[in-house]
């Protein structure tokens, strides 16, 4: 079912996310690697400037294709298609987040893609550069890697547990008001829990210091080892309990209006 | 039943045997798409028991339960055959077959986008959709209105030749005249309350009028 419903929920979206990432990947990788062999007939800071600008229009882009997508399959009889077939609450939203999240692996790789295009054809790092560069942090850069995934994901839920809280009959005249103050609330709530816990561990390692004692590790191996898949796992927490309370949200309110 | 601060259903009860084709009949604002998207399993967050088929309404009932909304629910972008692949992959009772037919017989082109059709020629794909299937019930809001009277003649006359005689048909309309000639049985709902149900032939006998007159009775502000 889940598969089934991913492949209708990408048949739903594809056009928008599509349409924008051929648009960003035409200006900011095709555009600079064309005139990239041309230099004199475009300067590398226009197309930094050109850069800048498609990065901020394609983020912009995801986020209210993302967000207006989910609204609408609350809101309108469209989307209550989905939720007539016989599949459960859980299921209908695992397969948003997941095509939402498919979308923003698109994104990324493709800014990745673009990053790499405009840094090489102004400054001349190499791939191999990068990769070597990559492969020297890669105890610090797997871990960021995939707290940067785990991230996306659960901003993609967090987005969805407001938009459903505003959309909850109980407080349906103030209901965008409760979704922006949910989605700040639980932004506020995770940064804090984040910065509590490497603040403890910064704590706990100059203490250990100042005492003379022996500490297992060095600061810097503790955060580049253990500390680092810490807030991985506290992420991967808060969105289990994101995706468990969008579910209770979706049970208790109405698929359509 | 609560919706946005008003009591929409009331302490409603109601028991509709197997093969009957109801109508469920009552003004605006009656409570009448609200319980039937409680029975489709679309409106959560109520209160008490409803039971299809023997079974408690959920995610199992949703696969006898053949639901056609008031509003088109399908997608603009969608082709008409997009449409029908839809309800192949999600629901095992939809025969195919029994679609294509259909949509040969209402002269409904299946390469056609939604967004270019009309909202009468629209209603009768969602109607295909929907008697296509082999449910236990189907619920049909408003299935009629909107569309001009050659269209509605159609469409009654598809659900009519559609549907299995072991299983249930609830429809509710304002638009009693057009379709009383169908209806096995009908349920009067006001504010949310059943007011009155019978058999369309008790009722007729009983007060001397038809279903449409008894309606405009019953109902005179």
């Amino acid at each position: 079912m889940l598969k089934k419903l991913f492949g209708w929920e990408m048949r739903f979206t594809y056009k928008p996310y599509g349409i924008t990432c051929v648009v960003f990947a035409a200006l900011t990788i095709v555009l600079p690697l064309f005139f990239g062999k041309h230099p004199s007939r475009l300067s590398a800071s226009f197309l930094v400037f050109v850069f800048g600008i498609c990065v901020g229009l394609i983020l912009m882009a995801t986020f209210v294709f993302m967000l207006q997508g989910y609204r609408n399959s609350l809101r309108t009889p469209e989307g209550s298609l989905f939720f007539t077939v016989p599949a459960r609450t859980s299921t209908v939203l695992l397969a948003k987040v997941l095509v939402a999240f498919v979308w923003l692996i698109v994104v990324f790789v493709l800014l990745l893609a673009a990053s790499f295009v405009n840094a090489h054809a102004p400054v001349g790092t190499s791939l191999q550069e990068i990769q070597a560069a990559f492969w020297e942090h890669a105890n610090v850069l797997i871990p960021l890697l995939l707290g940067t995934l785990l991230a996306m994901i659960t901003f993609i839920v967090l987005l969805y547990f407001c938009i459903t809280s505003a959309h909850f009959s109980f407080w349906r005249k103030v209901g965008g008001l409760i979704g922006i103050l949910a989605f700040c609330g639980v932004c506020a709530g995770e940064i804090f829990i984040l910065v509590y816990f490497e603040m403890n561990m910064a704590n706990l390692g100059q203490y250990l210091n100042r005492a003379h004692t022996q500490p297992l590790v060095t600061m810097n191996q503790f955060f580049t080892g253990t500390a680092l898949w810490v807030p991985v796992i506290l992420m991967a927490v808060i969105l289990g309990l994101l995706f468990w309370g969008t579910c209770q949200l979706l049970e208790q309110t109405t698929a359509r209006r | 039943m609560r919706f946005a601060g008003k009591e929409v259903l009331k302490g409603l009860s109601l028991r509709i045997p197997r093969g009957q084709i109801v109508g469920l009949l009552g003004p605006n604002g009656a409570g009448k798409t609200t319980l039937l998207r409680i029975l489709s399993v679309l409106l959560k967050g109520w209160h008490g028991q409803a039971v299809v088929a023997g079974q408690e309404i959920g995610q199992a009932s949703k696969a006898k339960v053949s639901y056609l909304p008031d509003k088109p629910s399908l997608a603009n972008w969608m082709r008409v055959q997009d449409a029908v692949h839809f309800y192949a992959e999600f629901f095992a009772d939809f025969d195919q077959a029994k679609a294509q037919t259909l949509l040969t017989r209402l002269h409904l082109d299946a390469q056609s986008k939604i967004g270019g059709l009309s909202k009468g020629t629209v209603e009768k794909v969602q109607v295909v959709l929907t008697m296509s299937r082999k449910a236990e019930l189907y619920l049909l809001d408003e299935p009629i209105s909107g569309v001009d009277p050659a269209a509605r003649e159609v469409i009654m006359d598809t659900i009519l030749s559609q549907y299995e005689e072991d299983s249930t048909i609830i429809l509710s309309t304002h638009m009693v005249q057009e379709v009383e000639r169908i209806f096995d049985s009908v349920v009067f709902l006001k504010e949310g309350q059943v007011v009155l149900q019978d058999a369309v032939e008790t009722l007729r006998e009983e007060h001397q009028e038809s279903i449409d007159d008894l309606f405009k009775e019953v109902f005179r502000c």
